[in-house]
Order: structure tokens, then C-alpha cells, then sequence
């Protein structure tokens, strides 16, 4: 499988270029570009409307309509069969936890995408009480995700994908509305699965705690900041 | 009549004329039996929608697609309604024949008839329309919201899916994608719940009330009611020329 393709190490985990997408009539991506390597949890700055959230996406070949070049473990994404494969090796949080959540309980949605990786309903359920366990989150197994409050939530969503054991995280404002405990116990979970990370935010604390390098998105551009 | 080329005018008319027009013609259809008077009413109404579809008023490919979806229905009524379950297994029946007749006309001809009068009809129209007729208030309300709660479900829905395409979920034939989306049909039903009673005190704290905001007003009522009132003679002589009342 391409996501298990040994890399060389300086072969960059991800790389986009020349990225476009357009929001209506307005362009979003204007020639954007970015190179995730190995070891690296790169914040991309940008205000709000910037086109963060179109660049997570663009990069797992969400959105339609987007043009350029995507690169994801050294092998080049252009189809919906090229990008398939990467979703869970890469995971993606979505900026609204309800936009991720849709099962009946925590625990069913954590195995939602094991389930779609093939994993036999045990193994899912196993994989998903693993990535609660280690989110601190076990004891929000069964409850229904939208009786959880806003930091639950977002935990709850990060454990989904977590469930799928990536290998690269892409995160978008996974601190957006959290008061200043949540933001902590995310901001730990995030730093405690070691993982390279790309983090769309505006939020400071996210930026200082997690960034080890820094991308400004501004008018469909990343520069570095 | 309706079918007089004055549906690309008709955009430029008082929306409540036009729903009139159509609520007129669809309780008229529904209650003619006569199958000439109503093939003639079927024809009007299928001149009504072309007319519209010729004058730009309507894309001939959202008339097609409204009688081909509703026509799926009517098909599995006109396949099993003509026939009698006996002992000896299925008997045609002449009345069933008569009444799948019936169906397939009416079905068709109110259809017609109201893609053509209604063209290019939103939500938010129909609810000002309807205002405008001094329907139920409640139904107002309701038409008036579908206008934003169909674009908000379309958009949730679309969101949904894409998070569920990130982790790694690709539609097929199986027992898996139905519960999926099983699944996203709850969530959207759940999230529209606690969305409405958000929606509605965000609504109400900019002063919504619980009237539907009144349409404007336009002067050129007489042509409103000539519209209507042709809707009635198409009736009428449909009526008159099959000797029903």
C-alpha cells in the first residue's frame, strides 16, 4: 500500500503545490504550497477565511474542483483512488467535532473508521476503546456525542481518528471555542501521540504549545512566518 | 388560459396570482372524472409548461426530471391497479383500468400544471405567496423556513459525508453503507432539532415575529386576477367541453 512505502529521510511526508481552489468567485488557494517532513508539526497561520480549512482538505482530495499537485508519503495523490487509500494514515479533525460525530454513541463513531479500513467489528471495537483509553476520554464510551460538552466533543472526534492509527495528524483550529482547560487536555493529547502534525489555527496558546515551524496563508499563498 | 404565453410575463406578477392560479387548477384536475376532460386539461397544462420552457421562464430539464419522479409513483399504481386478486390469481378489471386512467391524468396534469404556473418558485416565495393568500399562519412560517433549513441540511449533510469520506468511508452496495447513512440521516435529524430552536432565538433576538414578512406590494393587481381567472376558463371549458360539471 503507498501509505506503507518506506520513505527516504528527506523525503517529505507531505507536499502540496501550486495549489487553486476557488470559493464561489472568490480564489481561496492561489499557488499554495507546503512540505510536512518527518518529526515537524507545522502551524499554518492565517485569518479567519484565509482558506485553512481548504488547504486540510485539499490536501486528502476532499474538495472538488481543486488543481494542482499533491504528494502524500512520496507518491503522487490526483484521483479519488489515489487520495483513498491515505485517508486514516492521514487523519483529519475537523474544525466542528458535530460535522465528525454522527453515531449513536462515542465508542461506534471511534470505530466508524477502522470499520472502513476493514477491520472486523472486534478489532474496531478494540482499536476505539484504545484511542479513548489513551485521550482520557474511556469513560465517554457510551454516551451519545451530542450530550458531550465542547472540549468532550473535540477529544471525542480526535479519538475517531486516532482509532485509524495515522501516521501524519492534520488538524483544523482543534482549540477553536474551548475554554482555557480543554484547550490544555487537547493541546496534551496532541503533543502526547508524537505525531508530525499540520495545525490550521489562529489561536496563540495552539501555536506556541505545538508549532515547530510556522506558515503564514495569506491570499491563497503560505509564506513562512 | 394558462397555456397563453404569459408565463414569462407571469415571473414579473404578484407570486400570490400565480399560486392562486395553481391551487385553482390543482383542485379543479383533482376533481374532474371525465378522462376527455381531463386529457384536454393535460394538454393545456403540458402547452402551459412549454410555453415556459420556449419563453426561458423554466429549464425544460426540472419539468422532465418533476414528471419523471412523479411518475415512478404513478407507474407502480397504473401497473397494479387494474387488476382484480382472485382465487385464480390476477383478473383485469375494466373499472381498475378506468381508475389507473384517472390516476395517470390527474397525476400528470397537476403536475404540469404547476411546474408551468409555479416556474421558478423558491421556498421564500411560496411562503410570501401564501402569506399573501391569507393561508395558515403557520404554514407561512413553515414554507418561509424550508427555504433556509434546506440549504443548512444540504450543507450539514455535505459536511458529514466529507468527514466521513476522511476517515476512509466509501459508499457500496452493502449492509455497512446503509447503516452509515442511516446513521447520517439520524445525526441531521437530531442536529436540525437543537438547530431550529437555535435558529429560532437567533431569529427572534433580531425581531422576528410570527408573521411571515409581507410580500411587497404591486400595483398591477387586475392582471394577477386575469391570470387566475384564465386558469378557471381553461377549467371550465374543459368541463363544458366533456359535458361534466
Amino acid at each position: 500500500m503507498s501509505s506503507e512505502r518506506a520513505l527516504s529521510t528527506t523525503e517529505p511526508l507531505l507536499r502540496a503545490r501550486d495549489l487553486v481552489a476557488s470559493r464561489g468567485a472568490r480564489r481561496v488557494l492561489d499557488g499554495a504550497a507546503l512540505e510536512l517532513h518527518e518529526g515537524e508539526r507545522l502551524v499554518v497561520l492565517g485569518e479567519n477565511g484565509a482558506g485553512k480549512s481548504t488547504l486540510l482538505m485539499a490536501l486528502l482530495g476532499l474538495l472538488p474542483g481543486v488543481a494542482g499537485e499533491v504528494e502524500i508519503f512520496g507518491r503522487p495523490c490526483r484521483t479519488e483512488a489515489d487520495f483513498a487509500p491515505n485517508r486514516g494514515p492521514v487523519g483529519l479533525l475537523f474544525q466542528d467535532p458535530d460535522d465528525q460525530l454522527f453515531c449513536a454513541t462515542v465508542a461506534e463513531d471511534a470505530a466508524f473508521g477502522p470499520l472502513n479500513r476493514g477491520a472486523t467489528p472486534e478489532a474496531a471495537a478494540r482499536a476505539a476503546h484504545a484511542a479513548l483509553g489513551a485521550l482520557g476520554i474511556a469513560r465517554l464510551a457510551d454516551r451519545p456525542p451530542h450530550a458531550l460538552s465542547g472540549g468532550e466533543k473535540r477529544l471525542a472526534a480526535l479519538a475517531g481518528v486516532l482509532a485509524m492509527r495515522p501516521r501524519v495528524l492534520l488538524l483544523d483550529e482543534p482549540t477553536a471555542s474551548l475554554e482555557a482547560g480543554a484547550t490544555t487536555r487537547v493541546l496534551e493529547a496532541l503533543l502526547g501521540t508524537g505525531l508530525p502534525l499540520v495545525v490550521a489555527t489562529h489561536d496563540p496558546a495552539c501555536d506556541a504549545a505545538l508549532g515547530t515551524r510556522r506558515l503564514r496563508l495569506a491570499d491563497g499563498r503560505c509564506r513562512e512566518a | 388560459m394558462i397555456a397563453s404565453g404569459r408565463i414569462a410575463a407571469g415571473v414579473a406578477l404578484h407570486p400570490r396570482g400565480r399560486l392562486a392560479a395553481a391551487v385553482l387548477a390543482s383542485v379543479g384536475i383533482a376533481v374532474t372524472s371525465h378522462r376527455l376532460a381531463l386529457a384536454l386539461l393535460l394538454l393545456a397544462a403540458l402547452g402551459a409548461c412549454a410555453c415556459a420552457i420556449v419563453q426561458g421562464a423554466l429549464a425544460a430539464g426540472t419539468a422532465l426530471g418533476r414528471v419523471a419522479a412523479v411518475n415512478g409513483f404513478v407507474a407502480l399504481t397504473a401497473l397494479t391497479l387494474p387488476f382484480a386478486w382472485t382465487a385464480a390469481g390476477p383478473v383485469l378489471d375494466p373499472s381498475g383500468v378506468e381508475l389507473a386512467w384517472l390516476v395517470v391524468l390527474r397525476a400528470n396534469a397537476v403536475v404540469l400544471a404547476c411546474t408551468a404556473l409555479l416556474a421558478g418558485f423558491d421556498a421564500a416565495t411560496l411562503a410570501r405567496a401564501a402569506a399573501g393568500l391569507r393561508a395558515p399562519d403557520k404554514l407561512c412560517r413553515l414554507l418561509f423556513l424550508i427555504a433556509r433549513y434546506l440549504d443548512l441540511l444540504g450543507a450539514e449533510r455535505a459536511r458529514i459525508e466529507r468527514a466521513m469520506r476522511a476517515r476512509g468511508f466509501v459508499p457500496r452496495s452493502d449492509r455497512r453503507t446503509v447503516e452509515a447513512y442511516g446513521k447520517l440521516v439520524a445525526a441531521l435529524l437530531a442536529g436540525a432539532v437543537a438547530r431550529a430552536e437555535r435558529v429560532e432565538r437567533a431569529m427572534r433576538a433580531r425581531g422576528f415575529g410570527r408573521a411571515v414578512p409581507a410580500a411587497p406590494v404591486r400595483e398591477a393587481k387586475a392582471r394577477e386576477w386575469a391570470w387566475a381567472g384564465g386558469t378557471a376558463c381553461v377549467l371550465a371549458a374543459a368541463w363544458a367541453y366533456a359535458g361534466v360539471g
